[in-house]
């Protein structure tokens, strides 16, 4: 078997709904910046403007 | 009827999928193959294909797309971009034009733009089962299967590896669908690639008002595409028309139809300065440049016996309508991720790595000097060795060819490669197999061993270690590189262990604890050493791999997946944690095989005794 079976079947929402109109709003204007920084249209294979993963998440510090 | 017949006989439910793909022509051609491949298997997917307006003609034209949705994105942005609109404005047609698909039932998303812009888009969007990028609640990202952890941390990440993009969009949607709705009803044994794959209207459209005549068969159409969209990959069209003047003096059965849009019009000025004059005039040459929709470049496409061109869209238009191609890969490009797929394709490369390919910087805008080196007669000796296989049966190698064309000297300056679908059991996929012996670089063993652990993590079956490693091409160079490789990745080894553990022991220790938040002062402590201790590993890491950069991959990899993390609480966290350094292990230890492997590949083989002994024998003879 794969090292992780359970990251294979993609994100599960058993009952999705959509996002608050908070969030919803945040997203919305995420995806049109991103929009626009994306008009000189990125292959796949290149990496995106999103900002690279930081350090692990899992520490007290971060956390607790 | 048995149970399981009756079961199998039972209409299944439509499973309605939203595919979105925001990126160019030739991506939304390679997704349209690994969907044509799934929709094999689980006919039940009713797919809606979610694309760029001005990309959206290949989609529209594949039967078997239930709806075709396109972004507006002239509509949405122009007004913002001159000023008519403010942002408040441009969010409110934003939100008019997604209205409709946040309001329908999703059974799931496929997000295969790894993008920005696709990520939020994913996460607006209420969707059952999610794949590649979207957005937490907080909006930062997140990266929903390993497959896109993949893609984030090694191809995204610049790091080399041999799985094709295709091969890799095909087995991260077929796993799932198999987690999701089970094993599929038939073995999937049907060709994917077919002539028949768009159905193409071409009313209006005679291709002989354009001067091209299809039906005298002994007639051969060569399909030659000058530009790619981006300079830094175009291979320079006074090179291409050279070549072209090679293939139409000494093969007169050869037409060549020039292919491409409007703004490759100055590549083709330039193409036509350099041809002579006798073959400028000549109808053997046909300029179609700017005067082919969609489904006339397609039609063509699919009736040349070759298509030439750098890595653009129509090497994947091609591959998927069956037409041979021949890929002049030059400039930002990783062949081995997005050359032509199929079997009996041909990709020339430089030998030689520029200055941007060493630094691994493989943005599209990048200026690379690589195809400086290719030269017309080195592209014209490997097309002309490639159409004529039905005659050798490439039982001549291609170095004897090159020879026997007097062009010797260009086999130092290319790698030429060949296209094979690899069998199911040597591990499936398309892999590119060099046809000039070379040294094996660095990258490229690593690009190998990459494609290895990817399998292993994801796939769940592996080929055998180094497999497609041949003996000759293992030089001194790559031992020295590896035995030093060997000791950093027994250091990383160690490192992951120990990780490993302190993850372990951070999940036990706040497992017991009533809350994250609340907690007494040396449970607090202890917690916060081992949060410190994860931190210090992570960032001996970092360090390691600037001594050894071909350890990239897996310092990506661990960064991607810390960030991907999402257990609400810390014992969740902790165990995650632990998981993907298990993985990471799992990987590296998989590189220190390769590393035995290939090493003890080089080792000098003492003969056995007994033809040393009838050598013997031969000499007493012979004296």
């Amino acid at each position: 078997m794969a090292a992780n079976g359970s990251t294979l079947q993609g994100e599960i929402t058993e009952n999705p709904n959509q996002a608050d109109a908070q969030s919803a709003e945040r997203l919305l204007l995420g995806l049109l910046r991103a929009l626009i920084a994306e008009q000189d249209i990125p292959a796949l294979t290149e990496a995106q403007g999103m900002a690279r993963p930081a350090a692990p998440a899992a520490t007290p510090e971060v956390n607790a | 009827m048995s149970a399981s017949n009756e079961q199998a006989n039972k209409p299944k439910k439509q499973m309605r999928v939203l595919v979105i793909q925001l990126a160019r022509l030739g991506d939304t051609i390679q997704s349209l193959m690994a969907l044509r491949a799934a929709k094999q298997l689980y006919p039940e997917m009713e797919i809606h294909f979610l694309v760029r307006e001005r990309f959206s003609s290949a989609a529209k034209r594949v039967p078997w797309i239930k709806e075709v949705i396109t972004l507006p994105t002239d509509r949405i942005l122009e007004p913002v971009l001159k000023g008519q609109q403010n942002e408040a404005q441009a969010l409110a047609g934003l939100a008019r034009w997604l209205s409709p698909m946040i309001h329908d039932s999703w059974d799931m998303i496929i997000n295969w733009t790894y993008s920005d812009a696709s990520s939020y888009l994913t996460a607006l969007i209420p969707a059952r089962i999610k794949l590649g990028y979207s957005r937490r609640r907080d909006t930062t990202l997140s990266a929903t299967d390993g497959w896109s952890h993949f893609i984030q941390g090694v191809v995204q990440g610049g790091v080399e590896q041999n799985i094709h993009l295709t091969d890799i969009l095909t087995t991260q949607l077929l796993t799932a669908l198999q987690i999701h709705l089970g094993e599929p009803a038939d073995e999937g044994n049907s060709a994917v690639t077919s002539k028949a794959f768009f159905s193409l209207d071409l009313t209006g459209f005679n291709e002989r008002d354009l001067g091209l005549s299809w039906r005298d068969p002994s007639r051969k159409w060569l399909g030659i595409q000058l530009g790619t969209g981006y300079a830094t990959k175009n291979w320079s069209p006074e090179r291409w028309s050279k070549f072209a003047s090679y293939v139409l003096s000494r093969h007169p059965e050869c037409n060549i139809v020039l292919l491409g849009g409007q703004e490759e019009a100055e590549l083709a000025k330039r193409f036509y300065a350099e041809l002579p004059s006798k073959l400028r005039d000549s109808k053997q040459i046909v300029s179609l440049i700017g005067r082919t929709p969609f489904d006339a470049w397609a039609s063509i496409v699919s009736k040349c016996h070759w298509i030439l061109a750098g890595d653009t869209a129509v090497i994947h238009l091609a591959s998927v309508l069956g037409t041979r191609v021949l890929n002049v890969s030059v400039g930002p490009v990783r062949h081995a991720e997005t050359g032509p797929y199929g079997n009996g394709h041909y990709v020339v490369t430089s030998a030689q790595a520029c200055a941007a390919c060493e630094s691994g910087d493989f943005k599209t805008k990048t200026a690379h000097t690589c195809g400086e080196s290719i030269t017309a007669e080195a592209v014209y000796a490997a097309w002309s060795y490639a159409s004529s296989e039905w005659a050798h049966r490439r039982q001549i190698g291609l170095e004897n060819h090159y020879s026997q064309l007097g062009w010797s000297s260009e086999l130092g300056n290319v790698r030429v490669y060949r296209s094979k679908i690899r069998n199911a059991n040597d591990g499936g996929g398309v892999v590119y197999e060099a046809l000039i012996q070379r040294s094996l670089r660095i990258q490229d063993w690593n690009a190998q061993v990459m494609g290895h652990v990817a399998r292993a993590w994801y796939c769940g079956w592996v080929p055998p270690i180094g497999q497609e490693v041949i003996r000759s091409t293992v030089s001194p160079t790559l031992i020295h590189r590896l035995r030093k490789m060997a000791e950093t990745s027994d250091v990383l080894l160690k490192i992951c262990d120990e990780a490993k553990r302190t993850a372990t022991t951070l999940q036990l220790k706040s497992a017991t604890m009533r809350s994250d938040k609340i907690m007494g002062l040396q449970q607090r402590e202890q917690l916060r050493d081992l949060g410190r201790k994860l931190l210090e590993l992570d960032q001996l890491v970092d360090r390691l791999v600037v001594t050894e950069p071909t350890l990239r991959g897996f310092n990506q990899m661990s960064k991607v997946l810390m960030h991907n993390l999402h257990g609400d609480h810390l014992s969740e966290l902790g165990k995650e944690t632990a998981e993907a350094y298990r993985q990471l292990h799992q990987g590296i230890t998989i590189l220190k095989d390769w590393i035995q492997h290939t090493l003890k590949l080089a080792k000098p083989v003492a003969l056995p005794r007994a033809p040393l002994l009838a050598l013997e024998a031969k000499k007493d003879l012979t004296t």
